[in-house]
């Protein structure tokens, strides 16, 4: 976390060059990955996802101006690519460009109970929740961002993340009693 | 908060992600690939650097040298003025129709050309959807073409499972005398900021152009050329590599030159009555594999950068002449 706190003063430079940005994967790439991976639910893609992200930062890192963390910001640009990522795979699979019904996707997350408080179990039930919903409560919890860092990222307003985490929480509860029928 | 909820909350925050670590391989990648410059000039610039210096002295030999050639004579490459041959040959690849399924796996159709189907496109006219459909976010106007809406979509109850969250941001087009009343062309998906829009001309048919750099993780773009008539709106040409539009050889319809990152290849093509040619600009040149070749968008010329045999770098230039034959700039 010191070295994270310790790169903050990139948000005074115009470029960053090798070492920096070496020193940037090492400060984030861990929590950038896990990040993608929350929001694709793939590994190839996250990892994708993250190699692009720090290319990107690297190449327009005249556009931090400090203004969020760069932990928010580097989340930003990985959300973005994510959903790019996504769109572009959904895109490929119902032919690109073309407004096709797609066909009904397998629910097996959704049936996915916490049978015990095991980290496999929450993670299960984690990930069955809703991106909306998995993404707010991960940011929050695993990644520590506070409610405005939250809301920038997501481009919505507090009061919708308080919801968001609120509902997401819920839903958590409401996996746990399901396992304990 | 309940025990559980501290439970799962707990596991939370600890991570539940552990193994999913950006190892060093994966960094030394990214550093590898800020080596490379993104676009069609990526890896030249030290050659041209040097070279730049190679043709400062050619110039003033050619100034003060009293008689005779300053052709460095190439071993293996073309001498000064030299003509090269494009050798068009039919594109043998699939028609993309509607309903159709683009698979990662599918084999390229051109070395180093990401396409897996024929770039010309068969897949009919985009829907219409009505405007109250849709949550406008912006708008943008294209001079010769349209106004592009980028929009969410709101009460529609076909919205995939995937959009059920409202994340996914779609673009269409508005276009005067064209769009039904109080409809757009719903289009495709994706963020207008990070895409070039321009009206232009391909294969003699007036185009918008979607030029999207950043696109594919294989670090390639995606140029879309979507076209407008009577029946509507339809994509007509997708290249997945950077594209220009020009009628190098002035027959009045201008060529696709598509420049890939992979392979750094260069091709040009023709179409013919929904036939495509291509050629390609790295074979007719005899580029060699530590070579590298570039299209000059401004001048419509092709650059071959290589190195002599005492290590030297050069730059030969070459336009586009008659029967298809690349000709040599002699400056």
């Amino acid at each position: 976390m010191d070295s994270q706190v310790e790169l903050q003063y990139l948000a005074r430079k115009e470029a960053m060059d090798k070492t920096e940005l070496h020193h940037l994967m090492t400060a984030y790439g861990d929590d950038v990955r896990r990040y993608a991976y929350a929001i694709t639910k793939n590994r190839e893609q996250a990892k994708d996802i993250t190699q692009e992200t720090f290319l990107k930062a690297y190449r327009s890192f005249g556009s931090f101006k400090g203004r969020s963390s760069l932990k928010t910001w580097l989340f930003s640009i990985a959300r973005n690519a994510a959903i790019n990522e996504m769109k572009s795979s959904y895109m490929r699979r119902i032919v690109l460009f073309e407004w096709v019904k797609p066909r009904g996707v397998g629910e097996s997350a959704e049936t996915a109970y916490l049978e015990e408080q095991s980290v496999r179990e929450i993670r299960e039930a984690l990930m069955s929740l809703s991106m909306k919903l998995r993404e707010v409560l991960l940011v929050s919890l695993e990644h520590g961002l506070t409610m405005p860092e939250i809301a920038e990222l997501l481009n919505v307003s507090e009061g919708t993340v308080k919801s968001r985490l609120h509902r997401a929480r819920q839903a958590m509860e409401r996996k746990r009693k399901e396992m304990e029928r | 908060m309940s025990n559980s909820s501290s439970a799962w909350e707990k596991q939370v925050k600890e991570g539940l992600f552990q193994e999913e670590r950006f190892t060093d391989d994966m960094k030394l990648t990214v550093l590898g690939a800020i080596e490379r410059r993104p676009r069609r000039m990526a890896g030249l610039w030290p050659k041209l650097a040097e070279t730049a210096a190679a043709c400062l002295a050619a110039l003033l030999l050619v100034v003060y040298w009293p008689s005779g050639s300053v052709d460095t004579a190439r071993p293996q490459g073309a001498a000064a003025g030299a003509e090269k041959t494009l050798t068009f040959q039919p594109l043998e690849a699939r028609i993309l129709t509607k309903g159709q399924t683009i698979h990662g796996s599918d084999p390229d159709i051109l070395p180093g050309l990401s396409n897996k189907y024929s770039p010309l496109r068969n897949t009919g006219y985009v829907e219409q959807i009505p405007l109250t459909d849709i949550e406008l976010i912006d708008k943008k106007e294209i001079p010769g073409f349209g106004t592009t809406l980028r929009y969410t979509l709101v009460n529609n109850e076909d919205l995939p499972k995937s959009d059920k969250n409202g994340i996914i941001v779609y673009f269409g087009f508005v276009i005067e005398g064209l769009s039904e009343p109080d409809q757009l062309f719903h289009y495709g998906f994706g963020y207008l900021d990070g895409d070039d829009f321009s009206a232009t001309r391909l294969f003699g048919q007036e185009a918008l152009k979607i030029d999207r750099q950043l696109c594919r993780i294989d670090g390639e773009a995606c140029v879309f050329y979507v076209k407008k008539d009577k029946g509507g709106v339809s994509t007509f040409a997708e290249f997945d590599a950077a594209t220009y539009e020009r009628d190098l050889d002035g027959d009045g319809r201008e060529e696709a030159i598509v420049a890939t990152h992979k392979q750094n290849q260069i091709y040009i093509f023709k179409e013919d009555q929904g036939d495509l040619q291509w050629a390609s600009v790295r074979d007719a040149l005899g580029a060699g594999a530590e070579d590298a070749v570039a299209y000059d968008e401004l001048l419509g010329t092709f650059e071959l950068h290589g190195r002599e045999a005492n290590g030297s770098g050069f730059t030969r230039t070459y336009r586009y002449g008659e029967d298809n034959r690349l000709v040599e700039v002699v400056k």
